[in-house]
């Protein structure tokens, strides 16, 4: 119903519009995405460009466009042999994936009870669950030490992957709460007419609708996750449990940014170290945004 | 009257077995929340109050100073304070307000039949990938005076360039361009992007049977149905914007000369670098008040633009 | 099903937890002062306990008890990550550096290095304290003696003179006013592991002094023959000199400010600019904000001015460096691009005293470690010449106060530089005292008025009147 729909509308719609115009509208689009992507990627392409640069030339100026001596291969090597980068990336992917798996299953719930039920005190924890949101994290930090130290949890992965595991965030839950707004109350009194219970519900008639949100919820924590830099660095120790985004700063230190620090400038490593702790996310969400996009596209809100 | 009473109560609990069992249901799908709010939230949140009536370094044992701390912040003796919050608000009026636009922007047009659709997504989400610290200094790069490489951009069109980063008129633009372009194709992105996709199709074809043409379309039918998203993407972008840390942090300092001295620097230095942990809860009790303050506002206005489709 | 369990277990652990966290919030002092009594009786128990066993397994089996060997000793470090520090220090112990490792095959180091500065640093060593999960050693940059309060004000890091004593080490290897920054009422807080003076010395880019045919510096200039020099050698798109390490920075900048007969406080450490040091203060600035402004040998500042890569580049001729970079700047970062040449920054006068300040890196051995003796050793170790001597060499390592390193044929020889060091570390001054421990805001407000100065927002009288009024204001602070 639904295809045939959208199929008759296109068809109409192009039948109604001059084939010229409508083929200039189209390259006025793609002009305008094409201007706005290169600017969103001319940082990410002069970050690469100064990666294969040496120290001497990346602070000359006029800047070259190109690398006059090309050291992409010297300089992404160094990032590996001077620092252990790749244990790095591995410990940030084991803390993300724990915690977005434990993020999205809890958060999912809690929202569920938030968006659905009625029951007293429901605002108040509303609420609190907002306001946890908006205290700065620097007051907490000191005694969320103690509570952690005191479960024997500390230069473990613990304190970053379990607190996920209880409620998943107040930004998830407030974001899927928001979604299962938008969700029309008639397919869940639907699904009870048919005797389904409360969990049934979420698993067979929200969860289901909500994979876009939810997918866009996963997207974002694994950002959040993946660029945490003051967990690791209060809870874990070794040199060997730190994470990817840790390691930038590792090059960043040989920068003169702090200028009582020492060593040679490594101004082109951390941006070759940059691209290196990008390129994981870059990868994923390329390959998730097939199921990301197909999960909007499937959502039975359109219908 | 007592038939009439009678009905009325038994009526009332009739509605209340349900509701008991709604609510022990919504409890139950609750609880784990419940438990890492107690145990991971609000525990050390209280502690945190405690310790804004206190005078702790962490390294001694806290004493009760009652007020005072409170007293210091908001009445003077502390110059920094109000200025910082006024950076603050500074770069969430402008940073907020230009971002959701670019936003949207850019949701829309990834909304439209385009060929290499994941290509484009791709390209304006990668920024908001990237780590703050790595992005701080990728625009320290590109935003250098003397060898930035925008530096020849502004030479060829012949306009002097900003300082950037360097000038204390342009710290604070510097940081919400950086702002926009890691978040603009970003979480708000994405979310403004689902949101579209949740307009019904129904609706739009409806209204161009009705000869509604694409700015009616966008204002009467997109706007409203996207107004619960809107709302959301703008309070996360104000509680944001004030709470603005990573990359004033690494890009910045605060400098030169206190120009990106937002009020979260103030209290990290306060906390970390000073040791006076018990003065900055009182900081953080007060940016806190602010954020929810405003955030209360903004439910409260919500309720004559946001529309809930479900509700 | 299993997330109940963990939930059960979890609700438990918090309790404790809960409990636990008021209780160490409230007090976390007592139970370090306990340690430090318990520790030397703990000891000898444990002694006495051994030689009785060894009596008495005598009896049944003689194999087992043979000479024991030492117990395992794990020291944790808290150190930076940077490659002064951590870099250095776990490359000098894998390369069994002065045969340290070797002799003392029980004790295994565990680094534990931040990357990242104070900012970093300071939030990480508090969570530890505060926790009571502190390791042996800790390190600090200090500023005008705040590391000071470690030892007599928050009970972080123990008096070392007691194993000083003990071992009959010898203090009087290192230079007086290293050993005097660290020493407070008869007692030694913390060993040096960098010392140097502030930004005594300018580097410049020989080949290129000699392209322009400009006359080679001299080590007994003032300020006006610099600046003369500078201003012919700047040319195009080349600076001639920039202040570079010297920034706003008191850390950096107090030797200018003394030479011209500045006191940057009083010897309480309870005023900010006594007497005529004001209008010494503003003749440094109006320098320095001429140099931008009049004579234009260098650029205004900027966050993210990297001296080093312009130097590096060929786009400036001089600037003035941190001591650290003498024995980098040659090999390790200019390669073989130039020759690199070093002399004096300048004095207010001809023929007039050189002044300076000491700015140093230390460790300091824990209240909580339960290994004071053996963390001590690790300390001696790194202090030693031959620690010092191979971490030159090796282009990450840091000059330590001793004079025997500063003579150092093998230092020397690849590291000429280092010679300009020497006379100024004999007679070195001390980093100026900040009584309420308040170094670091002392030094916020300073730095923020002069950047104001620099960046031309304000007048030379109006930063000076600034900088007297706001840093008095931090020293009437109550004490940090």
């Amino acid at each position: 119903m639904t295809a045939e729909k959208t199929l008759i509308s296109s068809r109409t719609m192009r039948k109604r519009r001059q084939p010229l115009r409508r083929i200039i509208g189209r390259i006025i689009l793609y002009i305008i995405v094409g201007l706005g992507g290169a600017c969103f990627m001319f940082p990410f392409f002069w970050a690469f460009i100064s990666s294969g640069k040496s120290a001497a030339e990346i602070a000359s100026y006029p800047p070259t466009l190109w690398p006059k001596k090309m050291l992409f291969v010297e300089n992404y090597s160094r990032i590996w042999t001077e620092a252990p980068f790749l244990l790095w990336i591995r410990n940030s992917a084991v803390i993300t994936s724990l915690n977005l798996i434990g993020a999205i299953a809890s958060a999912s719930v809690v929202a569920y009870s938030f968006a659905r039920f009625e029951y007293p005190g429901k605002n108040l924890w509303f609420f609190l669950m907002l306001s946890t949101m908006m205290i700065p994290g620097e007051v907490r930090l000191i005694p969320t030490y103690l509570i952690f130290k005191s479960l024997g949890w500390i230069n473990t992965i613990k304190p970053l992957v379990v607190p996920a595991w209880f409620g998943g965030g107040a930004f998830n839950i407030f974001l899927l709460r928001q979604f299962y707004m938008t969700i029309p109350r008639d397919l869940d009194e639907a699904a009870e007419m048919d005797g389904a219970g409360p969990l049934r519900i979420f698993l067979n008639v929200i969860l289901p609708l909500s994979k876009p949100a939810i997918a866009t919820a996963a997207t974002l924590g694994f950002i959040g996750n993946w660029n945490n830099f003051m967990g690791p660095l209060i809870y874990l120790n070794d040199p060997e449990k730190m994470t990817a985004v840790q390691g930038l700063r590792y090059f960043a230190l040989g920068t003169t940014y702090s200028q009582l620090s020492a060593g040679p400038p490594k101004d082109n490593l951390l941006m070759a170290a940059s691209i290196v702790v990008a390129l994981p996310c870059l990868i994923l969400f390329f390959v998730a945004q097939k199921y990301f996009v197909q999960g909007i596209a499937t959502t039975g809100l359109k219908g | 009257m007592a038939v009439a009473e009678a009905q009325a109560a038994r009526s009332k609990m009739r509605m209340t077995a349900r509701e008991r069992r709604r609510a022990f249901q919504g409890y139950a799908f609750l609880t784990p929340w419940l438990i890492g709010f107690f145990a991971f939230t609000a525990l050390p949140i209280v502690v945190s109050v405690i310790l804004s009536f206190t005078r702790y370094s962490v390294l001694r044992p806290p004493q009760f100073i009652g007020l005072k701390n409170y007293r210091h912040a908001l009445l003077g003796g502390d110059d920094l304070v109000w200025p910082s919050i006024g950076r603050s608000f500074y770069y969430a009026i402008l940073s907020v307000p230009l971002g959701l636009i670019a936003s949207l922007t850019i949701a829309i047009l990834l909304n439209q039949k385009l060929r290499f659709l994941a290509f484009w997504r791709t390209l304006y989400f990668l920024p908001s990938l990237t780590p703050s610290v790595a992005t701080a200094y990728i625009w320290r790069w590109l935003f250098n005076p003397e060898i930035g490489v925008l530096k020849p951009a502004f030479e060829f069109v012949g306009l002097p360039m900003p300082r950037w980063f360097s000038s204390m008129e342009w710290a604070i633009p510097s940081l919400v361009i950086v702002s926009l372009w890691q978040n603009a194709g970003g979480s708000a992105m994405i979310i403004f992007l689902a949101g579209l996709q949740d307009v019904p199709v129904e609706l739009m074809e409806a209204a161009e049977i009705d000869g509604a043409g694409r700015w009616r379309k966008f204002w009467h039918i997109t706007i409203p149905m996207l107004s619960p998203v809107i709302f959301f993407n703008f309070i996360m972008g104000i509680i944001g914007a004030l709470r603005v840390f990573d990359t004033a942090f690494v890009a910045t300092g605060g400098g030169p000369a206190y120009a990106t001295w937002f009020i979260s620097l103030h209290i990290y230095q306060t906390a970390f670098v000073y040791f006076d942990m018990g003065y900055a809860a009182a900081l953080s009790w007060l940016l806190a008040a602010i954020i929810i303050t405003l955030t209360i506002l903004q439910f409260r206005l919500s309720k004559y633009w946001v529309f809930y489709q479900g509700g | 099903m299993k997330s109940k369990m963990t939930r059960r277990e979890l609700l438990k652990l918090a309790g404790i937890g809960s409990a636990g966290a008021i209780l160490a919030a409230c007090k976390p002092k007592v139970v370090e002062v306990t340690k430090i009594v318990e520790k030397p009786v703990e000891k000898v128990v444990t002694q006495v306990v051994e030689k009785e066993k060894v009596v008495t397994k005598v009896v049944e089996k003689v194999v087992v008890k043979t000479p024991a060997p030492r117990e395992k000793v794990v020291l944790r470090i808290h150190t930076n990550q940077g490659d002064q520090w951590y870099g250095w220090m776990k490359e000098a112990w894998e390369r069994n550096v002065g045969g340290w490792r070797s002799e003392h095959p029980y004790i295994e180091l565990k680094f534990e290095p931040v990357a990242g500065w104070t900012n970093d640093y300071f939030p990480k060593i508090f969570a530890h304290v505060a926790a009571g999960t502190l390791g042996d050693i800790v390190w600090f940059p200090p500023r005008h003696r705040n590391h000071i309060s470690w030892g007599i004000e928050y009970n972080i890091v123990r008096d070392l003179m007691p194993m000083v004593e003990a071992t009959n080490y010898d203090l009087s290897q290192f230079f007086p006013g290293v050993v005097a920054s660290s020493s407070w009422e008869g007692k030694f807080f913390w060993m040096p592991i960098t010392s140097e003076p502030s930004c005594p010395v300018i580097a410049y880019n020989k080949d290129l002094v000699e392209e322009m045919g400009l006359p080679e510096p001299q080590n007994d200039w003032d300020y006006m023959e610099l600046t003369d020099w500078a201003m012919k050698a700047t040319k195009g798109d080349v600076w001639g000199y920039h202040v570079g390490h010297m920034g706003p920075h008191p850390i950096s900048c107090t030797p200018q400010y003394r030479q011209f007969g500045a006191k940057m406080v009083s010897d309480d450490g309870k005023t900010a600019l006594p007497g005529n040091s004001p209008e010494a203060v503003k003749k440094v600035l109006q320098w320095r904000y001429d140099l931008i402004y009049k004579y234009k040998t260098m650029p205004k500042p900027d966050v993210q001015f990297n001296v080093a890569d312009m130097f590096v580049a060929g786009k400036l001729v001089s600037f003035t460096i941190w001591p650290v970079f003498i024995n980098r700047l040659p090999k390790v970062i200019v390669g073989d691009k130039f020759r690199v040449g070093f002399f004096y920054t300048p004095l207010d006068k001809k023929g007039s005293k050189r002044r300076s300040m000491l700015n140093e890196h230390v460790h300091g051995v824990t209240t909580f470690s339960k290994h004071p003796e053996e963390a001590f050793e690790y300390l001696k170790w790194h202090s030693s010449l031959e620690f010092c001597v191979q971490g030159l060499l090796s282009g990450k390592g840091a000059p330590v106060g001793r004079p025997d390193l500063f003579e150092d044929q093998r230092a020397l020889t690849i590291f000429p530089g280092l010679k300009l060091l020497k006379p100024i570390m004999e007679e070195i001054e001390p980093d100026f005292f900040v009584a309420n421990f308040r170094g670091e805001e002392f030094d916020r407000e300073w730095s923020a008025q002069t950047q104001l100065l620099l960046l031309d927002k304000q007048g030379t009288d109006e930063t000076v009147n600034n900088i007297k009024a706001n840093c008095q204001a931090v020293l009437d602070k109550e004490p940090a």
